[in-house]
């Protein structure tokens, strides 16, 4: 990884992404209000077990409300990600505030990237275990 | 004013007006050295960019503004591995727009937005003195019609890209530029799927209240309940082209992503977006069907009782029949498209493009289910 200035014509990734995730979660939002239809888990209606996005609507309407805890437990995955965007926004925010250069990714080593691969099957199972076992 | 120079294959700034006269003073640039500021189009020769400069220090070095690229402080076999590039995409590296090679970001210039290597320094510069366009590897790639539509038209280039798209996906997107921003195939995509999702909207709350009607007649409330879906209706025609917005930008980034998981990723991000911003569109009116047969389906059922709820269900049948092909060609195109842009087999851009469905969808117990019934099978 390295900080490095944007160069001219390049897709400045910080600016799209923090737009793309704040209108989604303004959109969102103003879905969960006005009471918009939500639709439902295919998976879970024909087979009665969760999948891995199961509990994610519920997780973001128990984070609006502040239950952090619960939050997590409805669905950690989704929690987590969300405070992964929520960490990119605020980088991506102090960058274009602050006018500083960016963080870009340099050449991965083959091990971490197999390493990250790993890692993300495994959390995927992980949180579909969790949420199987907690009957979400 | 700010100015930004080309060095040693790197861009350096933003200096002020006095300092780039200090600099060509000094011999760090020459008149040839490439420059750009706010305002300008590309990257030009300090000489054409500012032709009032101060002359350059005598005996300055017209190498040291060269595409020789060393960096202090990496090991010289690195560094020379990382000058020769790679034919496969590495994280973080960028493909040289003329070379189709992959180089970490330091080996890599960028002129007018496009990223070249060190190898295509005689070919960008030939094209900068003569005024010609910029090198590149893309020819052939110049579709689809509405990459053309000043010159076609809105209503033709829109009209054949759709059809391109949906009766010749390979050859439309063998030939699809992949290079030049995301607001074309953004603009594409936002007026045929936010009129198909309007459309959408308002079938449905037709149909929603035909069953209100059916259903509650002059019963206390009725009227609330069709307020409460006026504004649901104008809710999600507000929303929809904000929703097409947002699903450009979320659905190519899971599909990105996971090409990059699957080391399929051999084209940038503009790549996939423009790709599934021209898949997308071309299919709206396909998924206005869609949504029609399950509305229609849905007054078959909740308006059983009623002697038009006959006609009405099949209606929706026929339609709900025809979803299915309308998938199975959905993917069959999305596979195609994003294999034929990326460079990529056909089965990897399958799996990047399965892979959110099938993982969102528990398909994991699916694999499983058929994991273990192939062994039963087989033991």
């Amino acid at each position: 990884m390295k900080w490095r200035r944007l160069h001219p014509g390049e897709l400045d990734h910080e600016l799209l992404w923090l737009i793309v995730s704040v209108g989604t979660a303004l959109v969102a939002l103003l879905w969960l209000r006005f009471g918009m239809p939500m639709p439902p888990c295919v998976w879970h209606e024909l087979t009665g077990v969760p999948c891995i996005g199961c509990g994610s609507t519920r997780c973001v309407r128990l984070l609006v409300q502040g239950a952090w805890g619960a939050a997590f437990a409805m669905n950690p995955l989704t929690f987590t990600a969300l405070a992964g965007v929520v960490i990119y926004d605020l980088y991506a925010a102090a960058v274009l505030l602050l006018r500083l250069p960016r963080l870009r990714p340099g050449k991965w080593p083959a091990w971490l990237g197999w390493t990250t691969r790993i890692a993300i099957a495994i959390a995927l199972v992980a949180n579909w275990a969790w949420l199987i076992a907690r009957g979400v | 004013m700010n100015w930004y120079y080309e060095s040693a294959g790197q861009q350096q700034g933003p200096v002020a007006e006095s300092e780039l006269d200090r600099l060509l003073a000094a011999g760090t640039i020459n008149p040839d050295t490439l420059v750009w500021r706010e305002g300008m189009a590309g990257w030009t020769p300090l000489r054409t960019a500012r032709p009032s400069a101060p002359p350059p220090a005598a005996g300055a070095n017209e190498d040291a503004a060269g595409w020789e690229v060393t960096r202090p402080g990496t090991p010289a076999t690195q560094q020379a591995s990382d000058a020769a590039g790679s034919d496969v995409p590495q994280p973080g590296w960028v493909r040289c727009t003329v070379t189709g090679r992959y180089f970490p970001p330091s080996e890599i210039i960028y002129i007018e937005g496009k990223p070249y290597c060190a190898a295509a320094k005689p070919q960008v510069v030939a094209a900068m003195q003569t005024g010609a366009v910029l090198p590149g590897n893309e020819s052939g790639r110049e579709g689809p019609a509405w990459e053309h539509r000043e010159q076609l038209g809105m209503m033709k280039a829109l009209i054949d890209t759709t059809k391109a798209v949906i009766t010749a996906p390979t050859h439309t997107f063998t030939t699809m530029k992949r290079e030049g921003g995301l607001q074309t195939p953004m603009v594409y995509y936002l007026i045929l799927g936010s009129a198909a999702g309007i459309l959408s909207q308002i079938i449905m709350s037709i149909l929603q209240f035909g069953t209100m009607a059916s259903t509650m007649g002059n019963a206390p409330g009725a009227g609330v309940a069709i307020g409460a879906g006026v504004g649901g209706l104008i809710f999600g025609i507000i929303a929809a082209p904000l929703q097409v917005c947002i699903g450009a930008f979320v659905g190519a980034g899971m599909v990105h992503g996971c090409l990059m998981l699957l080391k399929a990723a051999n084209q940038p991000f503009e790549t996939t977006f423009r790709t599934l911003c021209y898949l997308y569109g071309a299919m709206a009116p396909a998924q206005l069907i869609i949504a029609v047969a399950v509305g229609f389906g849905t007054l078959g059922m909740t308006t059983g009782g009623v002697p038009s709820a006959t006609g009405v269900g099949m209606f929706g049948l026929l339609l709900g029949g025809l979803t299915l092909p309308i998938m199975i060609w959905y993917l069959y195109m999305a596979i195609v498209s994003l294999a034929a842009t990326q460079e990529i087999t056909r089965g990897r851009a399958a799996a990047a493009l399965l892979l959110p469905p099938l993982v969102c969808c528990g398909g994991f117990a699916l694999i499983a289910v058929l994991i273990g019934a192939a062994a039963a099978v087989n033991s």
